[in-house]
C-alpha cells in the first residue's frame, strides 16, 4: 500500500498555540480511520494542517508528494483537486442548488457537462435526493445536507476524504446512511480520515484508530 | 429588489466618477478653448523711444511694430504740417501678443516688467470684456475640479462599502470552491459578471446622461455665447470612461478576493 501522508515530527497549531506535540502519524491509500480525542484536542487542528488550510510550525508533513511545509498557493489549489473534504456544518453553497453543489468538483476539474450530469443523477440516486436535485440547501434536512456534502466529496473519486464531525449534528439513523456512504466511499479505493468524539458502536469495515490526547498523537492498535 | 440592492451602491458610486471626469474634461475644454480664442486677439500696446526687437518676457509670444503711416497721411490735411519731422519725433509703437491669456496679477507684473525698461515710455493695458467671461470660466474651471476631488472621494468610500459588503456576500462560497481547489477564474466568475454588469449599466446611464446633455438647449446656447467650436468625441471619450469603468470593477473584484485569501 503507498503512503498518501506522511507526517514525521510535527508541531502543529494556530498563531501562537501548539496543539500538537512532536506528533508522527501517516495514511496509507485505501484507509480508513477514525481520528478521535476529546474536546480541543486537536482533531480538528490536524484535519486543517491536511487540507491546507494551516501549515506545520514544525516537522515534516507531506501529502501526495507535496512539502505542506512550502507548498505554494496554486500547488495546494491542485492538490485539494484530488481531496474530499466534510464538515459538521456541511458548508454548501446556499445561492446554489443541490444538483449544483454536487457537481463543484467535476466543475472544478473540467469535466465535460454530460458526464457531470450521469455523475451527479446516479449518486443523487444511490442517496436517495435524485427528487430533491434542484432545490436548495436550506430546503433539506440536515441528514440530506450532509448525505450531499458526502456525495460532493467523493463524485470525482479523490485519493482521500477528511471529514470534520460529520456526523455531529444528525440523528443515528441519518448518521447511519452517512457512515455507509463513507463505506462506500472507502470501498472505491477512497482512504477516510473522520475525525469524531467516539467510535461508532457497529462499523463493519476495518479501520485504523487514531487517537490525541495531551498534544500527543498515539495509534491504537 | 434584491437585485438592485446589491447593484445600485456601485453602479450609482461609477455614474458618479464618470459623470465627474467626463464634466472636469469639458469644463478644461470649453475654457482652454476660449482662452485660445480670445488670446489671439489680445494684445497690449507699448511705446518705447527705441527700436525694439525682442522682449524676454516668457508670457510675451509676438512682438509687431504699429504702422502710423496712415494716422500721419490723415493729418496731411493740414498744410503746414512737416509730417517727416513729426515722424521722427514720434516714438516706437508695438502691439505685443501673448502665449496665454494673463490674469490681472500676470498682466500687472509684465507691466512692472516692461515698465522697467528705461526706453519703454508707456504700457496700456485694456480690460476687455472676455476678461470676465474668462474669469468666470477660470472660477469654474476651479470648482469643477474640487467638484471633481469631492467626488472620487465620496465614490471611493462608497465602493469601500460596496466591497465590505461583497466579501459578506461571497467569501464562504469561495472558501467552499477553494477547498475543492477552484482556480481564481472559476472562484471570481460569480463576482466578476456582477462588477461587470455594474460597470456595463453604469456607461450605459452615462451615455445617455453625455448624449442629453450635449444636446441640450442649455449647453448648445452657452457654446453659442462663447463662440467657440468645441469637439466633444462621444466614442472618444466613451471609450475612456469604460476602461476607467472596467477597470475599477476588475480592481475591486481582486481586492475582494485577494483579501479572502488572506483571512485564511
Amino acid at each position: 500500500m503507498s503512503k498518501i501522508v506522511i507526517g514525521k515530527d510535527l508541531y502543529l497549531g494556530y498563531k501562537d498555540e501548539i496543539i500538537i506535540e512532536n506528533g508522527s502519524f501517516s495514511i496509507n491509500s485505501g484507509d480508513f480511520i477514525f481520528l478521535t480525542g476529546p474536546s480541543g484536542s486537536g482533531k480538528t487542528t490536524i484535519l486543517k494542517h491536511l487540507y491546507g488550510e494551516l501549515k506545520p510550525k514544525k516537522g515534516y508533513l507531506n501529502i501526495g508528494g507535496f512539502d505542506m511545509t512550502k507548498i505554494s498557493h496554486s500547488n495546494l489549489m491542485q492538490l485539494r483537486r484530488h481531496i474530499g473534504v466534510v464538515f459538521q456544518d456541511y458548508k454548501l453553497i446556499k445561492e446554489w442548488n443541490i444538483e449544483r453543489n454536487v457537481r463543484l468538483p467535476l466543475i472544478i476539474a473540467g469535466v465535460d457537462e454530460e458526464t457531470q450530469q450521469k455523475e451527479v443523477i446516479n449518486l443523487l440516486s444511490k442517496v436517495k435526493l435524485a427528487h430533491k436535485a434542484d432545490k436548495y440547501p436550506y430546503e433539506l434536512s440536515g441528514g440530506e445536507q450532509q448525505r450531499t456534502a458526502v456525495i460532493r466529496a467523493i463524485i470525482n473519486r479523490p485519493v482521500c476524504i477528511f471529514a470534520d464531525e460529520p456526523t455531529g449534528n444528525l440523528d443515528d439513523y441519518s448518521a447511519k446512511l452517512v457512515m455507509d456512504l463513507f463505506s462506500f466511499a472507502n470501498e472505491l479505493g477512497i482512504s477516510i480520515i473522520i475525525a469524531t468524539h467516539h467510535l461508532p458502536q457497529t462499523f463493519d469495515i476495518p479501520y485504523r484508530h487514531i487517537h490525541i490526547e495531551g498534544k500527543k498523537i498515539y495509534e491504537v492498535s | 429588489m434584491k437585485y438592485l440592492k446589491s447593484h445600485i451602491l456601485l453602479i450609482f458610486a461609477l455614474v458618479s466618477i464618470l459623470f465627474s471626469i467626463e464634466s472636469y474634461w469639458v469644463i478644461n475644454k470649453i475654457v482652454d478653448k476660449y482662452e485660445t480664442k480670445i488670446v489671439k486677439n489680445y494684445t497690449i500696446l507699448v511705446v518705447s523711444k527705441t527700436k525694439i526687437d525682442k522682449i524676454n518676457i516668457n508670457e510675451i509670444s509676438k512682438i509687431e511694430q504699429i504702422n502710423i503711416d496712415k494716422n500721419l497721411q490723415n493729418l496731411k490735411k493740414f498744410n503746414n504740417l512737416d509730417l517727416d519731422s513729426i515722424k521722427k519725433s514720434l516714438p516706437y509703437f508695438y502691439k505685443l501678443y501673448f502665449k496665454k491669456f494673463p490674469t490681472p496679477n500676470e498682466l500687472k507684473q509684465i507691466e512692472t516688467k516692461l515698465l522697467a525698461n528705461p526706453n519703454i515710455k508707456r504700457v496700456e493695458s485694456f480690460r476687455i470684456k472676455q476678461h470676465q467671461i474668462y474669469n468666470l470660466l477660470s472660477i469654474i474651471k476651479i470648482i469643477i475640479t474640487i467638484f471633481m476631488s469631492v467626488v472620487l472621494f465620496i465614490s471611493t468610500l462608497l465602493i469601500i462599502k460596496q466591497l465590505e459588503v461583497w466579501k459578506l456576500e461571497h467569501s464562504e462560497r469561495m472558501y467552499i470552491m477553494e477547498l475543492f481547489g477552484a482556480p481564481f477564474g472559476l472562484k471570481s466568475a460569480i463576482l466578476l459578471k456582477i462588477a461587470f454588469t455594474d460597470a456595463f449599466i453604469s456607461i450605459a446611464l452615462m451615455a445617455g446622461i453625455i448624449e442629453y446633455i450635449f444636446n441640450s438647449s442649455v449647453y448648445l446656447h452657452l457654446i453659442n455665447q462663447l463662440q467657440i467650436n468645441i469637439e466633444i468625441s462621444f466614442f472618444r471619450d466613451m471609450l475612456i470612461l469604460s476602461s476607467i469603468s472596467f477597470s475599477i470593477a476588475i480592481v475591486s473584484t481582486i481586492i475582494v478576493i485577494l483579501s479572502r485569501k488572506k483571512e485564511i
